[in-house]
């Protein structure tokens, strides 16, 4: 009697965690369909843009050739005032060991305002720990290596963002950099990662229990900080207080896979998202992804409305994971394809 | 023989996730999607079906749903975005005259007439009213057509005078079959023609098919299997006989179907999510509606793309079911509800 209960229990439990788990990858999804906000044009075939932020005068920055067994990637500039062009940013000054720009993934800048240096920091996965690069952005576009800044915090991060020079929040994507135990980790549902603030000198978690966080940036002023928490599929937003400490002002589902956040002179937050998480994964071999833009509206830091303003099925556009708003265009990167530039002909007020 | 239990439970779960999956019970997020700014034109009253008969004028019906003696047809002029409620002279004093007024298609002759005839469902049996268009507010009453073989009937297009195909939703006019009907997804609806004189079977085996029109050169008819989530396209003989050409599935619930006389492209109004619907026919919980109107670009009579054009969680716009592109503007009407016109800013080519 006590045995057939626990066993119907444990049948019931794992039923449900199955049920849970087909649609938290999307097995129940069936159909992408296309929103299109002007005309687009791909500046960028192949290769990837992982993550990307606008430096001024049209000018965007994005890191490339990440991949998760970690082969060397670039840093490259599209200029928007110059017909598209993208070039890759050579690096002098760069360290000589092997592992160095293993696997770029999230990128955040910072301008003293004092001396006008622009400066970018940059997650790399080299094998044995996760490194930010520090580099100075020069006015001819080159990258000048100045440090990189490691912590025994840092297992597997994926964004960051600059509040002061070398000062930095971080999310902690995950626990295990091996492929195949970051994918148990996922199947697993459980929230091991969390956002970390660097002070300059070490790292300590501000937020914990965060069900794989991903993207992370900051309102024009400053004082909020947003996360886009892809487990979760929210968007959360935490008010930063004197010590760099977070707490959780709101927190919005969105129903979708959330990767980075950019932040417009609005404050209104652009969102890359993947509709299909065992796509984005590549379970059951190489797949092509969907792709979606979000817009999060909001007024006095509250959402207000969520509107896509991209999105497609895989074929112009492949796995989306970060987009940004300037001067009327949309520019959207992909984890590992195509990168794109859209004219908007519409934005709601 | 344990298998046997194995393969039944197996089965059980697959029909269960199914059913839940064809529900939409895991959507829990509507995103909004805007082509241009858009207002209302009417607020109340809802205007089921639509159609732009040129020069900006759109007739719709108004009051389905809303209790006995409230149906009319209003018309939108597109150019000063009024709407007035159409007058209607020589009308008939028959009691249950323009109740719970439906489908609507509107066909010129060859002298440049045009017609309008509605679906009506009065008590008794649903027929359908013939009206002649007398001026931008006036429709001339002309006959009423009816068939015993109309039972629980959607929408019609015109394809000569008098002469037209109509889709049945459900067999069952109501009571516990037309529930069960509903519930356990039975294919009893169809397509009937009606040449003139009576109406016969012209296309069946279809669950809930529901808007219905025409291609561009009237060779192709086009039907919205509402309940099977799929926009079939039938070949149309000299004879008025249908062949199944193609259908794609769409995991959205198609409604009525517009045409562009431009460029052949389809308009449908859906419904993004089931379970809502269902809450709505049978009047339990109340949830908001959402919406979204979807465009079929057509390219050498096969749909090449499909765009969603606007899309709402039911706040701005509640319980979508037509929508119409006429003059860079959108049309969409509701069940009960709103009528919205949008700028589209833009479309791509």
């Amino acid at each position: 009697m006590f045995s057939s209960l626990i066993t119907v229990s444990l049948l019931a439990s794992g039923i449900y965690y199955f049920i849970q788990l087909r649609a938290w990858l999307d097995f129940d999804e069936d159909n992408i369909l296309n929103v299109v906000p002007g005309n687009c044009i791909t500046v960028l075939e192949d290769g990837g843009s992982e993550d990307i932020t606008h430096i001024g005068d049209g000018i965007i920055l994005l890191s490339s050739g990440f991949s998760f067994v970690g082969s060397h990637g670039k840093i490259k500039a599209l200029d928007l005032n110059n017909d598209n062009k993208v070039m890759t940013l050579n690096i002098s000054n760069a360290p000589s060991r092997s592992d160095f720009m293993s696997a770029p993934h999230g990128i955040t800048t910072w301008r003293d305002t004092d001396t006008d240096e622009l400066f970018l920091y940059v997650i790399t996965h080299p094998a044995s720990r996760d490194s930010v690069e520090v580099f100075r952005v020069e006015k001819s576009l080159t990258l000048t290596y100045i440090k990189s800044i490691t912590d025994p915090q840092f297992d597997y991060m994926n964004d960051l963002v600059a509040v002061e020079k070398d000062k930095f929040y971080i999310t902690k994507f995950a626990r295990y950099r091996d492929y195949y135990k970051f994918h148990l980790e996922f199947y697993s549902q459980r929230k091991y990662g969390g956002i970390y603030y660097y002070d300059g000198k070490r790292a300590r978690e501000v937020i914990s229990e965060c069900h794989i966080p991903n993207g992370i940036n900051v309102s024009p002023d400053k004082r909020v900080v947003y996360m886009a928490e892809y487990g979760s599929r929210t968007v959360r937003a935490f008010r930063r207080d004197k010590s760099n400490n977070l707490m959780e002002i709101w927190s919005k589902y969105v129903g979708t896979g959330v990767d980075n956040i950019e932040v417009d002179k609005r404050g209104d937050l652009w969102i890359g998202s993947h509709l299909i998480t065992w796509k984005i994964l590549n379970l059951l071999g190489q797949q092509t992804p969907p792709s979606q833009v979000l817009r999060v509206k909001t007024g006095n830091k509250a959402w207000s409305d969520v509107e896509v303003i991209y999105q497609d099925d895989g074929t112009n556009c492949a796995g989306s994971t970060v987009a940004t708003y300037v001067a009327g265009k949309l520019i959207v990167g992909t984890l590992y394809k195509q990168t794109l530039v859209c004219e908007v002909e519409y934005l709601s007020k | 023989m344990w298998w046997i239990n194995t393969a039944l439970f197996v089965a059980g779960m697959a029909v269960f996730l199914d059913y839940r999956d064809w529900l939409g019970w895991n959507k829990h997020f509507f995103y909004k999607v805007a082509p241009g700014p858009c207002k209302y034109v009417s607020e109340d009253g809802g205007s089921e079906d639509l159609t732009h008969v040129g020069n900006g004028l759109v007739i719709m019906t108004s009051g389905l749903y809303q209790g006995k003696g409230v149906g009319k047809i209003k018309s939108l002029n597109l150019n000063t975005s009024e709407v007035t409620t159409m007058k209607i002279a020589g009308a008939p004093d028959r009691e249950g005259f323009m109740d719970d007024p439906h489908g609507l298609s509107a066909w010129t002759d060859d002298n440049g007439e045009t017609f309008v005839y509605v679906l009506t469902h009065p008590q008794s049996r649903d027929t359908i009213e013939v009206f002649k268009l007398r001026d931008n507010n006036t429709l001339k009453y002309k006959r009423t057509i009816t068939d015993p073989m109309f039972t629980d009937m959607n929408d019609l297009v015109v394809v000569g005078k008098d002469k037209f195909f109509i889709t049945m939703f459900r067999y069952y006019r109501g009571g516990y079959m037309q529930k069960f009907e509903m519930l356990a997804r039975r294919p009893w609806g169809g397509v009937l023609y009606y040449d003139g004189s009576k109406a016969r079977q012209a296309a069946s085996g279809l669950f809930l098919p529901n808007g219905i029109n025409v291609s561009k050169d009237k060779k192709t008819v086009f039907v919205s299997e509402l309940g099977a989530k799929t926009l079939i396209a039938y070949q149309r003989s000299p004879g008025n006989l249908l062949t199944k050409l193609w259908e794609k599935y769409s995991d959205t619930l198609v409604d009525n179907i517009e045409v562009d006389p431009d460029t052949g492209d389809l308009f449908i109004g859906c419904h993004p999510v089931l379970y809502r619907v269902f809450s709505f026919i049978f009047n339990v919980f109340d949830y908001p509606l959402p919406s979204q109107v979807l465009r079929y670009k057509m390219e050498d009579n096969f749909i090449s793309e499909i765009e969603e054009i606007y899309a709402d969680d039911g706040s701005e716009l509640y319980g979508s079911t037509v929508g119409t592109y006429a003059m860079g503007k959108l049309v969409i009407g509701t069940v009960m509800r709103q009528t919205l016109v949008c700028d589209v800013n833009y479309l791509s080519p």
